[in-house]
């Protein structure tokens, strides 16, 4: 090791400042979490306020408006949807684009899919409005065409869900079919020539050999994704339903109650919040870990 | 494997690409007329570039024809898709499925045929013995060498039972001892199942080793159709000489039918129909000629080194510098750099072109 250090001391030598940077700004913050089981106030400080253990998180569980609860299923059932709608569209669209034998049609149906990916969420959430506005909304001009009758959308809870998550989807399809693109032009041609040969027709081939050659990019792929299942998009939330009291209850996640409440409530709260977030994003990162070892031949993300 | 052995036939098949950095089109390949007689096997050899992959995947049906019709028996099959043409085709990547074992991966074109589960399981057994693998049905692809993964390809085109089999360098991904080895397998194997195999190599001792009959292409076009010994006999033109095994090409003219003169001595010489007076190059292999003191062709020596088998010579020659092999040099006089010496040649092994 001494040895090891001696010989190549210059190449450890440029590793110090990506060490320095990583220390002052995330392990250093590290300390700050303790603010999540105390009772923080500026003047007695981090350390100094007075510590009530996990009454922080007890309380964002129990309190009055049950805000706390409903936000951790908002935020689970949006994000698992934006997982599984989020794998099954790109990959879709991959394959589609990667059957595509004219060149110029094909950039120019990647580019256009790709678009939404450099929209920001207040653009997005402008678009939606342009839909489902009550008087000037596509929607309602087109329910109205066929004699329907109007809804009005930014009044009703129970169709925000649905609408969130087809946004997030179609934010995110085309860039994350960049990802399964790649993979797929790194499979052997002849694989596929091989199974023609067999008799395998276009369906077949992605039967048996794109998809389970996909298997590998998209367990990893979701892996990452569930590390991240209990932190909600802030921007998307607000950018589409903004302060709608109406709408809020049915769409808050996490991270948008924690916003909110911050205001009132404090930092130890928060903290305590997001703390919460990344403990159980961990376990369930490390329990699906396991199971994905399993099924895809001892390969996981560690 | 009692199936009617079926033949090959392409009549002016040519296949135009367009150039991606000129945007100008070429011939890949040009105007090719090949017979491929049943049962026997074939191989097209050429440099890289020269049209024989191209040649092979019209076959196989991966490209179709620009021009021409390719026959199959009797049938005309430009129009067929590759599963419908009775051939199948072993990969230079093996092309093995990553997450199936050996059975899964020979059995997967049965399995589309809809056969049924007995049926598929002995013709898989049989074809596995075959190539050699018989008991090691249930490995995984990603545990085996490179030269059983090279069987298992072999065992999965086979099992579909094809009239012709067709094979892309699958050989150029093992190690050189394995080709060796595995190029008289496969011989042996094509011999066995009784099946007309046409083979795609640029290794022209591997050509040599398995083939009845050796197609050279180079440009696109085909150079010559014959056996291997005929290819280095009697090459159609210096192009052939020079791929097949090693040439020198000595400057001559015609004096007579079978005398050529060169470099101011006459030769015995075939020199087919060639005129009287004509200007020819003689082609000259390394071991067709032997040094001494006196005989029928002056030279100097230029370049002589001991390579155990043989004495390696470079001679110069009027304006030619040839090389000789003399083997079993111990036995011999071994001449010097700079030494004067006369080439005698062997009977019946200078060919004018």
């Amino acid at each position: 090791m001494k040895k090891e250090f001696k010989r190549n001391w210059q190449l450890y030598l440029m590793t110090v400042p990506a060490i320095v940077f990583l220390i002052l700004f995330c392990y250093i913050p590290y300390g700050g979490l303790w603010m999540a089981f105390t009772d923080y106030n500026i003047i007695d400080g981090i350390f100094g306020s007075r510590f009530v253990g996990l009454n922080n998180i007890k309380f964002f569980f129990s309190s009055s408006t049950g805000l706390g609860m409903k936000s951790v299923r908002n935020t689970l059932i949006i994000n698992s949807w934006g997982l599984v709608l989020g794998t099954i569209f790109p990959i879709t669209i991959a394959i589609c684009f990667n059957d595509i034998a004219n060149k110029f049609y094909k950039k120019i149906s990647q580019s256009v899919m790709f678009f939404p990916y450099f929209l920001s969420w207040v653009v997005v959430g402008a678009i939606i409005y342009a839909f489902f506005s009550t008087s000037t909304g596509i929607v309602n001009q087109w329910i109205n065409s066929f004699g329907g009758d109007i809804v009005r959308w930014y009044a009703e809870p129970k169709y925000w869900k649905p609408i969130i998550i087809a946004a997030d989807v179609w934010k995110w399809c085309g860039y994350n079919s960049i990802i399964y693109m790649a993979a797929l032009a790194n499979f052997d041609s002849t694989l596929y020539e091989a199974a023609e040969v067999d008799g395998a027709n276009r369906f077949k081939q992605i039967i048996y050999i794109t998809l389970p050659l996909l298997k590998p990019t998209v367990v990893i792929l979701t892996l990452m994704a569930i590390g991240r299942i209990f932190f909600g998009d802030f921007g998307m939330i607000y950018g589409i339903v903004g302060n709608n009291s109406l709408l809020y209850e049915e769409v808050a996640v996490i991270d948008t109650y924690v916003y909110s409440s911050m205001r009132t409530l404090g930092f130890s709260y928060t903290t305590a919040i997001g703390l919460m977030q990344s403990v159980l994003g961990l376990i369930l990162i490390t329990i699906s870990n396991h199971f994905a070892k399993k099924i895809n031949e001892g390969e996981g993300l560690f | 494997m009692a199936k009617e052995k079926k033949g090959v036939r392409l009549e002016h098949i040519s296949k135009i690409y367009k150039d991606p950095k000129t945007g100008k089109d070429f011939y890949a390949v040009k105007d090719a007329n090949i017979e491929i007689e049943p049962g026997s096997f074939v191989t097209l050899l050429g440099p890289s570039g020269c049209g024989k992959t191209t040649t092979l995947r019209m076959i196989a049906g991966f490209e179709s024809p620009d021009e021409g019709e390719i026959y199959l028996g009797n049938e005309p099959i430009n129009a067929l898709t590759p599963n419908k043409r009775d051939t199948a085709m072993v990969f230079q990547s093996y092309a093995l499925l990553p997450h199936y074992n050996i059975f899964d991966n020979v059995a997967y074109g049965l399995k589309l045929r809809k056969m049924d589960k007995e049926t598929i399981k002995k013709k898989v057994i049989d074809i596995l013995s075959l190539v050699g693998l018989e008991g090691m049905e249930n490995r995984m692809t990603n545990q085996l060498s490179g030269g059983q993964q090279q069987r298992v390809a072999l065992a999965r085109a086979l099992v579909i039972e094809p009239g012709v089999l067709l094979f892309d360098e699958p050989l150029s991904n093992l190690d050189a001892k394995l080709r060796v080895s595995m190029r008289t397998e496969i011989r042996r194997i094509q011999q066995e199942a009784g099946i007309t195999a046409i083979y795609v190599t640029h290794d022209q001792s591997e050509a040599m080793a398995i083939s009845d009959k050796v197609i050279i292409m180079n440009g696109g076009l085909v150079e010559q159709i014959s056996t291997p010994q005929e290819a280095y006999y009697y090459p159609n033109n210096k192009f052939v000489a020079d791929f097949i095994g090693e040439a020198n090409f000595l400057e001559g003219v015609v004096k007579a039918q079978d005398v050529v003169e060169i470099n101011g001595a006459d030769v015995k010489c075939a020199t087919g129909s060639m005129e009287k007076g004509a200007t020819c190059s003689v082609v000259l292999r390394p071991e067709g000629a032997f040094l001494g003191d006196n005989g029928q062709v002056q030279g100097t020596v230029k370049y002589s080194c001991f390579m155990g088998a043989y004495q390696d010579y470079h001679i110069q020659v009027g304006n030619t510098q040839v090389k000789i092999q003399e083997y079993n040099p111990k036995n011999k006089k071994i001449y010097k750099v700079g030494d004067s010496v006369f080439l005698n040649f062997e009977e019946n092994t200078l060919y004018a072109l």
